[in-house]
C-alpha cells in the first residue's frame, strides 16, 4: 500500500487548495476526486463574501471588513473557524498560481466588484479573471453586448434589456446595446455549448471572422462584452487580440453551466499542482475509507476490477455537497458517506425547506453539513473529535450559506488551504 | 363593460368549455368567465387517467357505463390527445378473489372488454410489475392530455377575450324577480368591471360551485376531497397498472408522455388555494403502489402535485370515495326557486362530454329549442402547440432538424423553439402559466434547470416581457415549480435542486438581484 504524508478526497477547489497548501510544505500528496467538482456550474470568480448576513439584499462593500463581524457573530461559520489572518494567507496563496502567467485573478482593491450576470441583473463578487476585467457595473464606457444565435444559454436582448433599466434608474452611466450574431456565419455549426465555442475561439480564422463580424457592428462603444468562451487554454490572448482588432475594451459575462472559466481555473489549478509533484487520480467510481477508532487508516479507491488502498498521515475531506456526493441521503436522514461524519441536521425532513423558493431566509438545508473545530476535525454535536486525522473543507461544511451571503470559493480556499497545511493558528 | 348573451357559463374547467364547445355547435351565444386560467382546479389537476369505467364497475355500475361509452367517443374524437395504452389490473396474493370474480361480472354486464392474463403474460407485457401478483385483467384504460383537451374543446367554441374571459372574477350573480338575469364580474388584470346580461347562467366551477351557488343565495353541499399525485422521471409501465380490489389510495400509475403518474390519496379538506402535498402522501404512495410495481421504490420522482375532487353530496355520513363519481345536474328553478340558474357538478373528465350534452339539453328545452347534440360526432381539432404523442414528436424533430427554430430548448422533453414561441405568440405576460400548459416545458427529468432561463430570453426576443418584468417573471415561473418539487425532494432530485441553486441563486443571482 502506498503513503503519502497527506491524502485530499474532492477536486474542487477546496481539495486543490488543500493540496497545493501541502504540497508547499513539502508534503507527498495524493488527490484524488470523481470530476472537477463544482467548476463547470459557477461563474469563474470568487466570491469572498457578497451579502451578510445571508438574507440581506444589499451588497457587502468591503468584504474583509464585513468578515470580521461575520466571525464574531457567527463563531460557527468556517470563516470563523479558520480566522482573519489564514484566510488572507489562504487568499494570497491562491492569487500566487497564477503569477508569472497572463490569465491572472484580478480585483477592485479591497472592494467587491459588481458583475453583470447572464440574465442582465448584477453580483457582487471578489475576485475575478482578467477576462472579466473592465467588466463591473462601476465600470465606465458605452457597452455592446454580443450573444451568438447558436449559443442557447445567453440572450444578449435580454441582458441589454435590463441593463437599460438600470441605466434608467440612474444605477449604471453607460449605454448598453445587444447584438446576436447567427453563428452559422462563422463557423459549419449551427449551435454550440460554451465548452465548443471556447475552442473554436482558440481558432486564428474563426476569432478573425468574429472580429470582423464585430466591428461592422461597432457604433462607437468602448466596451465590447461577449459570453464567457473567449478560449479555452489561451483565453488572455484571445481577448488581447480581439480588442487590438476591434479598438474596445473586451469581456467576458458568465454563462449558464458548463462554465469555461471555471473550467480554465480548474486546468491552472490542477496543472500547478502536477508541476509540483502531487499524484493526482481522476474519475474513481467510489472510496471507502478504513476508520479504527477515531484513526483513518486507508482510504480505498474502486476501479473495477481494480481496487487500491492508500494511506497518509492526514486526509482531507473536501466531497462537496449533495451534487458531488459529498453528502447523501438515506431514509430521512442526511449523511456523509464515507466515513460516515455527525451531520448537523434539524430532526425532521419537513424542515428542510421553506415554503417559497425564493425565501428572505436561507433554506435550512443549505447550512447543513459537517461540523468542525479549529483544526477543522470533524467533530460531533458535543464537540467529540469523529475522525483525529482527518480534516474537512469546503461546501461540505455546517454553518454557511454559500449560495445566500456569495461566500462558496473564498470558504473553498479560506478552508481548503488551512486543512492542507498543517498548522493552526 | 356591458355584454348580452344567451347563456353565461361559470369555470373554464373541462366542464365550462365542453358546455361551451356544445352551446356554439347548437348556434347558442355564449360567454365563459373563469376567475383563473383555463384548467386551474381539477381539470389540470388530475392522473391524466382515460378511465375505461373499470375502476368504478363494482361500486358504481352507472359512472362505469357512462365512462365507458365517453371512452369510446373520446378516442373516435380526439384521437390526437389519447394515448391507447390499455390497462391491468392486477391481483396480488393478498386481493380477494371474491372481488376479483365481482369484477369481471360487472364489466361483462355493463360491456367493458376484458382479458384474463397468467401472471406470467402480464410480466411479459410489463416486466416491471411484481413476480407475486397472481391475476391480471386487460382492460381498454388509456392516457389522456387534460390541457389539451380542455383548450382544444375552448379553442373551437370561441375566440379569447370575447367569448372566453380568463383572469376574470364572478362577483355577483343579478336577479330579477325570482330569476337570473346575468352576472358582474371583474378583470383581474385591469379591475375593470363587467357585466353580462344573459338569458341563463350555468355554474360549472367545479370545486367552487357551491361558492357560486350561494351567490344566487342558493345552498347545497359539496365534499372536497383533495388528492395528491407522484410524478416520476420515466415510465415505469407501458399500460395503466391498477390493483383489483376496491377503489383505494394508492392504487393506480398512470404513464403520461415521458413519465408516470402514481395516485392517489384523499384526504379531506375545505381549503381550495393552498393545496400542498405533504410528506406521509408521498412515503404512503410510493409505500403502496410499489407493491404493484416494486421499481417505483427506488425511482426519481421529479414533481408532487394535488387537486380537489368536488363531490355532490346527495346524503351524509357516507365517505367520500363512496359517493357517485357519476354526475350532477341541477335546476335551480323548481327546487330551490331560482330561476334560469342551473349547477352541473361531478363527474369525470372522460364524462364531460355528456355532462355538456345533458347540460345543454335542459337548456335548450328551456329556451323552446330542438337542437339535437353532435359533439360525439364531430372530431375535435387539435388545439394549438398542444404536446404530441413521443413517436410523432419524434418523428417531425427528425424531419425539421435543420429548420429555422428547430434548436432544442427543452432538452428533457425535446421541444424546439418554434413550437415554444407557437404556444407563447399572442399570450399575455400574466398568461404565461397557461401557455406552458400547452408544453411539456420543464416538466422532465431537469425541472428546468435550463429551459426556464432559455424561455426568459424567448419570451424577450418575442417582445413579450418588458425589461422590469422579466426577473420577476423568472422568479415566478420557478416558484410555481417549486411546488411540485419541493415534496420530493431527496436522493438524485435533491443533486437536481442544488445544480439549479446554483444556477438561478448561485451564477443569475436571482434571489438578490432587484
Amino acid at each position: 500500500m502506498k503513503h503519502y504524508d497527506v491524502i485530499v478526497i474532492g477536486m474542487g477547489l477546496a481539495g486543490l487548495m488543500a493540496a497545493k497548501a501541502a504540497v508547499e510544505r513539502g508534503k507527498s500528496v495524493l488527490i484524488m476526486g470523481k470530476g472537477v467538482g463544482t467548476a463547470h456550474t459557477h461563474t469563474g470568480c470568487i466570491d469572498l463574501l457578497g451579502y451578510y448576513p445571508a438574507g440581506s439584499v444589499d451588497p457587502v462593500h468591503n468584504p474583509l471588513q464585513s468578515l470580521i463581524r461575520l466571525m464574531e457573530e457567527s463563531p460557527n461559520h468556517p470563516y470563523a473557524r479558520v480566522g482573519e489572518a489564514d484566510i488572507r494567507k489562504a487568499l494570497t496563496s491562491f492569487l500566487n498560481v497564477f503569477n508569472g502567467g497572463n490569465y491572472a485573478y484580478l480585483s477592485r482593491g479591497e472592494e467587491n466588484t459588481i458583475t453583470i450576470t447572464p440574465c442582465g441583473s448584477t453580483r457582487p463578487t471578489y475576485l475575478f479573471p482578467s477576462t472579466m476585467e473592465w467588466g463591473g457595473i462601476e465600470d465606465a464606457g458605452d457597452l455592446l453586448i454580443v450573444g451568438f444565435d447558436g449559443l442557447k444559454d445567453f440572450y444578449s436582448p435580454s441582458i441589454a434589456h435590463n441593463l437599460a433599466s438600470l441605466r434608467e434608474a440612474g444605477r449604471i452611466s453607460f449605454k448598453v446595446r445587444s447584438i446576436s450574431l447567427p453563428l452559422s456565419r462563422f463557423s459549419d455549426r449551427r449551435m454550440a455549448p460554451p465548452p465548443v465555442l471556447g475552442r473554436l475561439f482558440e481558432d486564428h480564422g474563426f476569432r478573425d471572422k468574429i472580429a470582423q463580424g464585430v466591428r461592422a457592428e461597432l457604433k462607437g462603444e468602448e466596451r465590447v462584452a461577449f459570453p464567457a468562451v473567449l478560449g479555452i487554454e489561451r483565453a488572455h490572448e484571445v481577448k488581447r487580440e480581439l480588442e487590438a482588432r476591434l479598438g474596445a475594451r473586451v469581456f467576458e459575462i458568465p454563462t449558464l453551466p458548463p462554465s469555461v472559466p471555471g473550467y480554465r481555473l480548474f486546468q491552472v489549478l490542477k496543472r500547478n499542482l502536477q508541476e509540483r509533484g502531487v499524484t493526482v487520480i481522476m474519475g474513481f467510481s467510489a472510496a471507502e475509507a478504513t476508520v479504527r477508532e477515531g484513526t483513518c487508516l486507508q482510504v480505498t479507491v474502486l476501479r473495477p476490477p481494480i481496487q487500491r488502498s492508500y494511506s497518509a498521515d492526514l486526509y482531507v475531506l473536501a466531497t462537496g455537497r449533495f451534487a458531488g456526493g459529498g453528502l447523501a441521503v438515506r431514509g430521512d436522514r442526511i449523511v456523509e458517506p464515507m466515513f460516515g461524519l455527525p451531520v448537523h441536521q434539524p430532526f425532521s425532513r419537513e424542515e428542510w425547506f421553506r415554503v417559497r423558493f425564493f425565501s428572505d431566509k436561507p433554506h435550512p438545508i443549505e447550512g447543513f453539513g459537517v461540523m468542525v473545530n479549529e483544526q477543522l476535525n470533524p467533530v460531533d454535536d458535543h464537540g467529540n473529535v469523529a475522525v483525529n486525522n482527518l480534516r474537512v473543507a469546503g461546501a461540505i461544511l455546517s454553518g454557511c450559506y454559500g449560495l445566500r451571503e456569495k461566500s462558496g470559493g473564498g470558504v473553498a480556499i479560506a478552508t481548503g488551504y488551512t486543512a492542507g497545511k498543517g498548522e493552526f493558528h | 363593460m356591458e355584454l348580452n348573451t344567451q347563456v353565461a357559463i361559470i369555470g373554464g374547467g373541462i366542464t365550462g368549455v365542453g358546455i361551451a364547445r356544445d352551446l356554439a355547435q347548437r348556434g347558442i351565444e355564449f360567454i365563459l368567465i373563469e376567475k383563473g386560467d383555463l384548467a386551474n382546479g381539477a381539470s389540470g389537476r388530475n392522473h391524466g387517467y382515460l378511465h375505461s369505467g373499470a375502476r368504478y364497475a363494482v361500486n358504481d355500475p352507472e359512472a362505469a357505463g357512462e365512462c365507458i361509452r365517453e371512452n369510446r367517443i373520446l378516442k373516435k374524437i380526439a384521437p390526437w390527445c389519447i394515448e391507447d395504452t390499455g390497462g391491468l389490473f392486477i391481483s396480488l396474493p393478498e386481493d380477494s378473489g371474491t372481488f376479483r370474480d365481482q369484477f369481471l361480472r360487472c364489466c361483462e354486464k355493463i360491456g367493458i372488454p376484458t382479458k384474463r392474463l397468467a401472471p406470467s403474460e402480464a410480466l411479459d407485457l410489463e416486466p416491471n410489475l411484481s413476480h407475486d401478483i397472481t391475476h391480471a385483467i386487460k382492460v381498454p384504460d388509456g392516457a389522456i392530455d387534460p390541457f389539451s383537451l380542455v383548450f382544444a374543446n375552448a379553442e373551437e367554441a370561441g375566440q379569447y377575450g370575447k367569448e372566453i374571459l380568463t383572469r376574470t372574477a364572478l362577483t355577483r350573480l343579478i336577479q330579477n324577480g325570482g330569476r337570473i338575469t346575468g352576472v358582474e364580474a371583474s378583470n383581474l388584470e385591469t379591475g375593470e368591471p363587467l357585466t353580462v346580461r344573459a338569458d341563463f347562467v350555468v355554474n360549472a366551477a367545479g370545486a367552487w360551485a357551491d361558492h357560486i351557488a350561494r351567490l344566487a343565495g342558493v345552498s347545497f353541499e359539496l365534499e372536497l376531497s383533495k388528492g395528491s399525485m407522484l410524478v416520476t422521471n420515466r415510465r415505469v409501465s407501458t399500460r395503466v397498472i391498477h390493483r383489483c380490489r376496491l377503489p383505494s389510495d394508492g392504487d393506480i400509475v398512470v404513464p403520461n408522455h415521458t413519465v408516470s403518474i402514481l395516485g392517489t390519496t384523499s384526504v379531506k379538506t375545505r381549503d381550495l388555494d393552498g393545496l400542498s402535498v405533504e410528506p406521509g402522501e408521498v412515503s404512503f404512495l410510493i409505500d403502496q403502489t410499489s407493491k404493484m410495481l416494486p421499481c417505483l421504490r427506488e425511482a426519481r420522482y421529479i414533481r408532487a402535485y394535488a387537486g380537489v375532487r368536488p363531490l355532490f353530496k346527495a346524503g351524509s355520513g357516507q365517505d367520500s370515495r363512496e359517493l357517485s363519481r357519476g354526475f350532477t345536474l341541477l335546476d335551480h328553478g323548481p327546487g330551490d326557486g331560482v330561476k334560469n340558474f342551473i349547477t352541473i357538478t361531478g363527474g369525470k373528465l372522460v364524462t364531460y362530454r355528456l355532462m355538456a350534452e345533458k347540460t345543454v339539453d335542459l337548456l335548450c328545452q328551456k329556451m323552446g329549442l330542438d337542437i339535437p347534440c353532435k359533439t360525439h360526432l364531430t372530431p375535435l381539432s387539435r388545439p394549438k402547440g398542444a404536446s404530441q404523442g413521443l413517436g410523432e414528436h419524434l418523428d417531425k424533430l427528425g424531419r425539421e432538424a435543420e429548420g429555422p427554430g428547430s434548436e432544442i430548448v427543452c432538452d428533457c422533453e425535446l421541444i424546439t423553439r418554434a413550437e415554444l414561441e407557437e404556444a407563447l405568440r399572442g399570450i399575455s405576460p400574466r398568461s404565461l402559466r397557461e401557455a406552458l400548459h400547452r408544453t411539456r416545458l420543464a416538466k422532465g427529468t431537469c425541472q428546468g434547470a435550463f429551459c426556464s432561463y432559455r424561455l426568459l430570453g424567448i419570451l424577450h426576443s418575442m417582445g413579450q416581457v418588458n425589461g422590469a418584468d422579466s426577473r420577476t417573471q423568472l422568479r415566478e415561473f420557478l416558484e410555481e415549480r417549486w411546488k411540485g418539487v419541493r415534496p420530493v425532494l431527496w436522493g438524485d432530485q435533491l443533486r437536481e435542486h442544488e445544480f439549479i441553486g446554483e444556477i438561478y441563486l448561485g451564477i443569475l443571482n436571482l434571489d438578490k438581484a432587484r
